[in-house]
């Protein structure tokens, strides 16, 4: 079947009905690594990729129920959000291990692009399931609403 | 499934038991051509690369890169080590590059730790490598100056060496110009070597100057996905293994039967390991798969499990309260203090055993069929004796890299058999 990631059709060797997960179809037949694997029980959204701009938890989305529909991954990550979120994570030397950070950040781009002026209250509702063993919490906070500003500016 | 199995090359039975002896948590089996080791990254564009040192590369194209003898887990190294050579080879922060030395002692043994180990913890990284990558930066400029002076038929005394250049008089070069001659001169020896005066550092114990830009030299790679991890590195023919492992803590495998974990598609072989039952397949899913299959088909003995409660044991640990502790220092009169007047605050902690709290970030590793390690723990050089010893032949090599560990330390808990790190 075909599925479209990050702008592109890609032929994928995955049957309808088939309950591999998508994040193994990006990670082991794609080499999209950047999308990682934390828990695998939608616990902690280290694998979280944009389906159609929604935060989706890849490691239990069958890639079989995505047809038709748009993926993006972290490697993919061209819109105006996105791109302020990677600048505000940069400026806020967010990044520690780097394991959740692609979830974070995906996560952070969908946030955005609903609320373009999200509060401390509104990331922390709306993020809060995306760990980070590391406990950047802080600047993630900061930086989300840095990256606010910086939409707005540009 | 992408792979069949005809991709998978043929991993002798022989190596995959070799490789699931070694206890580990989730890991993975690649089988790959031989060469197919990770390529220098200046590999056939015209770069060179050359060696002054064990921990100093310069490239012609006028990058410096430091090899981390220390993992890079968050906790910043591959920003402060190369920090402490640029200081004293008076680089431009922009050219400096990192990468993650192979396991090899003595020379990248941690110091703290008495040099025989090679390993990342305690807080040592930059302790014990602050006057060995004082004195690398330094030999390395030396060579640079040395190779300068050469060139030039100037005395080393009238050069200077400033952001990156190297120049006397209406002479100057760039590191990259200068590697090649650099690479032939004798090294010195690096304890003569005279090192900067503190109150002269340019970089050591600076803030960023620029706003816009990362003050950590990981940081680029970490947002965009182009960071590899040691779970990133999956050559056509990787196998993955996981291990179903006991329930209960010290739970050993009595029997189990494999029957409908192996009618799992992609499962190719369930074995007995020391730890559990490994059950090796063609990719995570199918060993998912595998695994939860062989779970309720394994009898534990019990014999030696911790069979109590979390409850139980927490009632176990109050009751140690009142019991007098064993004395490791005494300073003042702690009763009486307590016993008199002022305010006491009292609050209880308690935390759940769990699999994984220690900060060990790496769990993966990987071994080629040719045997090479592609692990990356804290302790380097942990597993590549025991590896050996299993596969009766000396340990394997594990080769330097451009990988991080994989932080599984995320979220696995309690229950989760993949995220016993052995960090
Ligand atoms: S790996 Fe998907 S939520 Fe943790
Ligand atoms: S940066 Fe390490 S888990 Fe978030």
């Amino acid at each position: 079947m075909n599925l479209t990631i990050n702008g592109e059709a890609v032929e994928v060797n995955v049957a309808p009905g088939d309950d591999r997960p998508l994040l193994w179809v990006l990670r082991e037949d794609l080499a999209l690594t950047g999308t990682k694997f934390g828990c695998g029980v939608s616990a902690c959204g280290a694998c979280t990729v944009l389906v159609d701009g929604q935060p989706t938890r890849s490691c239990v989305t069958p890639a079989a129920t995505l047809e038709g529909r748009s993926v993006t991954t972290i490697e993919g990550l061209d819109t105006p959000q996105g791109k302020a979120v990677q600048q505000a994570w940069t400026e806020l030397d967010v990044v520690q291990c780097g394991w959740c950070q692609s979830g974070q950040i995906l996560a952070a781009t969908a946030l955005l692009t609903q609320n373009a002026s999200p509060t401390e209250d509104d990331v922390n509702t709306s993020m809060s399931a995306n760990i980070c063993r590391c406990a950047t919490y802080d600047r993630i906070r900061n930086a989300v609403v840095r990256a606010s500003q910086l939409v707005g500016t540009e | 499934m992408a792979e069949t199995s005809s991709t998978l090359g043929s991993p002798t039975r022989r190596l995959v038991l070799q490789v699931i002896g070694l206890g580990s948590a989730g890991f993975a089996i690649g089988c790959v051509p031989e060469g197919a080791t990770p390529a220098d990254d200046a590999a056939g564009n015209g770069v060179s690369t050359l060696a002054l040192g064990p921990f100093v590369k310069i490239s012609t194209d006028d990058k410096v890169t430091v090899l981390l003898k220390h993992i890079e887990f968050g906790q910043g190294v591959s920003t402060g080590l190369p920090t402490i050579v640029a200081e004293e080879l008076d680089a431009r922060w922009d050219q400096m590059k990192f990468e993650h030395a192979p396991a090899e002692v003595p020379t990248y043994g941690n110091l703290a730790f008495g040099g025989a180990v090679q390993g990342t913890g305690g807080s040592t990284a930059i302790a014990n490598s602050w006057e060995q990558l004082r004195r690398a930066g330094a030999a390395a400029r030396y060579m640079l100056v040395q190779a300068a002076a050469e060139r030039w038929g100037v005395d080393a005394a009238e050069i200077t060496v400033a952001d990156g250049v190297v120049s006397a008089g209406e002479d100057s070069a760039t590191f990259g110009e200068l590697a090649e001659g650099a690479v032939a001169i004798a090294p010195p020896d690096a304890a003569s070597l005279t090192l900067k005066d503190p109150s002269t550092f340019k970089l050591i114990g600076q803030e960023k100057s620029a706003t816009g830009v990362s003050a950590r030299a990981d940081t680029a790679a970490k947002i965009n996905g182009s960071a590899k991890y040691a779970m990133d590195y999956h050559p056509p023919g990787t196998l993955v293994a996981l291990i179903a492992r006991s329930p209960k803590f010290g739970g050993k495998v009595a029997s189990f039967n494999a029957e409908a974990s192996r009618a799992i598609p992609g499962v190719m072989l369930v074995r007995q390991v020391p730890s559990g039952v490994a059950v090796i397949a063609r990719d995570f899913w199918a060993a998912k798969k595998g695994r939860d299959a062989i779970l309720p088909q394994i009898q534990w003995n019990n014999d030696n499990a911790e069979m109590r409660s979390s409850d139980a044991i927490f009632e176990d640990y109050r009751e140690t309260f009142d019991v007098a502790g064993h004395e490791a220092r005494l300073e003042g009169d702690g009763a009486t203090a307590i016993g008199g007047p002022g305010r006491i605050i009292s609050a209880d902690f308690e935390f759940p055993y769990r699999s994984c709290a220690d900060g060990a970030a790496e769990l993966r590793r990987r071994v080629h069929a040719r045997r090479i390690l592609q692990d990356h723990l804290r302790f380097a050089d942990a597993d590549r004796r025991p590896a050996g010893r299993r596969a009766g032949s000396g340990p394997p090599s594990r080769p330097g890299h451009d990988r991080y560990p994989s932080c599984r330390r995320i979220l696995r808990q309690e229950g989760d058999a993949q995220c016993r790190s052995r960090g």
